[in-house]
């Protein structure tokens, strides 16, 4: 029996040391232990304060004369652990962090050092909750019971939910036992402005939200975001959380398998859906008038040709979209799907709101090149092209003919309208600088070209790659009228900053 | 003299501020506009030859604002990924000071509403903080500890699993 219970442990802490990146053990970080002599900052606030540096002598407790709100912000920032013992320091620290609004990872807990097993860390998880006493800012919780002690989690969701938490992180160690997410959260968190579920089936959520009206507020009256994260939900389900969150600007599925099958999209207020890594057969935007940014990455559907169907309207405000993958992903705008030989004129299916445009390309593919083409004269005002390209173990051709990029040159919106192109992984092939010559010939407008590159580690030599890369930087010498930019490695991309609705471009990682 | 907010939106004008104990620097004014406080001052036209007094930052620590404020308004806008790392890197040089420098720059950072340096100077003092008994804490912040020994340990009652889940080998309460 202890040997299984290891195993589970272990498993466990691995798996949720895959999460907290954050959470390193303790103790890293050396303190010079400074005894503190003289201050020369006097407390900000007194209206007459003459202040500075007359010396007030050897230690004295200059941290504690400092503003309260400064001494909160630096126990917001502490594992909890660190964070409650900071009670015994003095009088002063006394009582600040119960008077702070509780910020609570229970990874800090389980990755503490001397873990021993998950029942102390779920009596301190329940100590926490019951001491601190609110409100909850930020709490992340772990479920790592059986179903049997389902109510033991489903009473942390309770007892969080009557403080007030704002942002709450529901993880699931499902192996444990618990699949289904105890539906209390359903009921108590009217409070939530936050929500991300990680690894859970959502709950059934019907006879059980509301979305209010008669005097009666909504379910979630101020959740902005939902994030399902390796989780399921049915489209009913999906469809009502949406409904009964009226504030609901970003919803983001991360790993999601296939169920919802569809995500059709109803909202007043969502201004971001993104779909990261995912299997979904349809996104439709049914009515959704403030959507500006749909973000997808590595989505695509779930039968035979991974198909994803994505329905949008000419009447948008879509902003951004991308990733598209145009052999992949099947758009329609309105009625018509866009396609090569489309007999509809541009009118007919051209998206003016859309600026940013972010593509996953075949470079190699005269097929992708010709949807590349179509895609682009659907959004006849883009400015900004993203583009990825994706390795094809079909083409592995080099040298090649790629003549196929050259009609791009006369799309309206490669001509007039994109200022700015950004390559994410440019990887060195012929087929790649075809489209950038092309795109250089037919771009009236366009001013810069950022090229990150992948360093393709064994397939090229240094003095083939600086020849490619002279002959990339030579493309824009005839024209000048376009300044290309190598841009060294490309940043890390992910789905926060896509998400992030204060960035401008959820497409641009640096 | 004070004739020099006029031309407003001239990113080269220099704003002149004077610490506590009177001496004088001198910033770009994109660099003064991180500071919440020298922005409004400036708003209100209150930035002037003479320069504006800050009656709670003394010398050591404004040098080392102004030092920050011009940094980063410099780089400010559409940094490439270098100039984004760069910065990192800079802030962590520059926020490896001694105790004293730390009290200083958050209650003046906090004063002037220079929000950047708030959140690097909360965070180091934070990391500081992290994973030491209350003992080194005290000893590191010079925090005098004016419980009995009762009290102290009534308090560790209270919260006791905060001081038996991550206790090391030796004694901590």
């Amino acid at each position: 029996m202890p040997s299984a219970k290891d195993h589970l442990i272990t498993a466990i802490r691995r798996f949720l040391g895959c999460f907290s990146a954050g959470s390193s053990p303790a103790g890293a970080d050396a303190a010079d232990p400074v005894p503190v002599p003289a201050g020369s900052v006097t407390r900000g606030g007194g209206d007459d304060a003459p202040s500075l540096d007359a010396s007030t002598g050897g230690g004295d407790d200059l941290i504690g004369s400092m503003p309260d709100q400064i001494l909160s912000s630096i126990v917001s920032l502490l594992p909890v652990t660190d964070a409650a013992r900071t009670a015994v320091l003095s009088s002063q620290w006394h009582g600040l962090w119960s008077s702070t609004p509780l910020v609570f990872q229970d990874s800090d807990l389980i990755l503490a050092r001397n873990f021993a097993g998950v029942a102390p860390v779920a009596e301190a998880v329940s100590r926490i909750i019951e001491s601190h006493p609110g409100p909850f800012r930020t709490v992340t919780l772990t479920s790592y019971f059986p179903e049997a002690e389902r109510d033991t989690f489903a009473g942390w969701i309770r007892a969080v939910a009557a403080k007030g938490v704002r942002d709450l992180t529901l993880h699931n160690i499902p192996w444990s036992g618990l699949y289904v997410l105890p539906s209390d959260l359903l009921h108590c968190c009217s409070s939530l402005e936050r929500l991300h579920v990680r690894v859970w089936r959502f709950p059934a959520t019907t006879g059980v939200l509301h979305r209010g009206g008669d005097g009666t507020p909504p379910s979630f009256p101020h959740l902005r975001e939902l994030v399902l994260n390796r989780s399921s939900i049915e489209e009913v389900d999906l469809e009502n959380m949406v409904a009964c969150s009226p504030a609901m600007q970003t919803l983001v599925f991360v790993f999601s398998w296939g169920v919802p099958e569809r995500v059709r999209l109803v909202s007043g207020s969502l201004r971001c859906v993104m779909l990261w890594q995912s299997v979904v057969a349809q996104l439709a935007v049914v009515a959704a008038p403030l959507l500006e940014r749909i973000v997808l990455w590595g989505s695509s559907g779930p039968y035979y040709g991974y198909l994803m169907r994505i329905r949008i309207s000419r009447a948008s405000s879509i902003k951004a979209i991308g990733y598209l993958k145009p052999t992949a992903h099947r758009l329609q705008i309105d009625g018509t799907v866009i396609k090569p030989g489309l007999r509809a004129s541009p009118e007919e299916v051209a998206v003016p709101s859309v600026k940013i445009l972010g593509l996953q390309v075949r470079f190699g593919v005269a097929a992708e090149a010709r949807m590349v083409s179509c895609l682009l004269r659907c959004f006849p005002n883009v400015e900004t092209l993203h583009l990825m390209p994706v390795e094809d173990p079909r083409c592995p051709a080099l040298l090649g003919d790629f003549e196929f990029w050259e009609d791009i040159n006369s799309v309206e919106c490669v001509r007039y309208s994109i200022k700015k192109v950004v390559f994410h992984g440019f990887s060195w092939k012929n087929s790649e600088i075809a489209f950038i010559n092309s795109i250089i010939e037919g771009g009236l407008v366009l001013e810069k070209i950022y090229i990150f590159f992948r360093r393709p580690y064994d397939t090229i030599s240094d003095e083939e790659l600086n020849a490619k890369l002279s002959m990339v930087a030579s493309l824009s010498i005839g024209l000048g009228r376009t300044e290309i930019i190598f841009s060294g490695e490309d940043q890390t991309w992910y789905y926060k900053i896509a998400a992030d609705l204060s960035r401008a471009d959820p497409f641009d990682c640096s | 003299m004070a004739a020099a907010t006029d031309d407003a939106g001239d990113s080269n004008e220099m704003i002149r501020v004077v610490s506590s104990d009177g001496e004088h620097f001198e910033m770009p004014e994109a660099a003064a506009n991180l500071s919440l406080v020298l922005r409004h001052m400036i708003e209100d036209d209150c930035a002037d030859a003479a320069g504006i007094p800050l009656a709670v930052v003394a010398a050591k620590p404004l040098a080392k604002i102004v030092d920050y404020c011009t940094k980063h308004a410099a780089k400010s806008s559409g940094l490439t990924i270098e100039e984004a790392e760069e910065l990192k890197r800079f802030d962590a040089e520059f926020i490896e000071v001694d105790t004293d420098m730390l009290y200083d720059l958050l209650v003046a950072a906090d004063f002037m509403g220079v929000e950047g340096l708030s959140k690097l100077a909360v965070q180091r003092t934070a990391d500081l903080i992290k994973g030491k008994t209350p003992e080194q804490n005290r000893e590191t912040f010079g925090i005098v500890n004016d419980f009995t020994p009762e009290e102290e340990e009534e308090i560790c009652k209270e919260n006791e699993w905060a001081f038996q889940i991550t206790k090391p080998p030796s004694r901590l309460c």
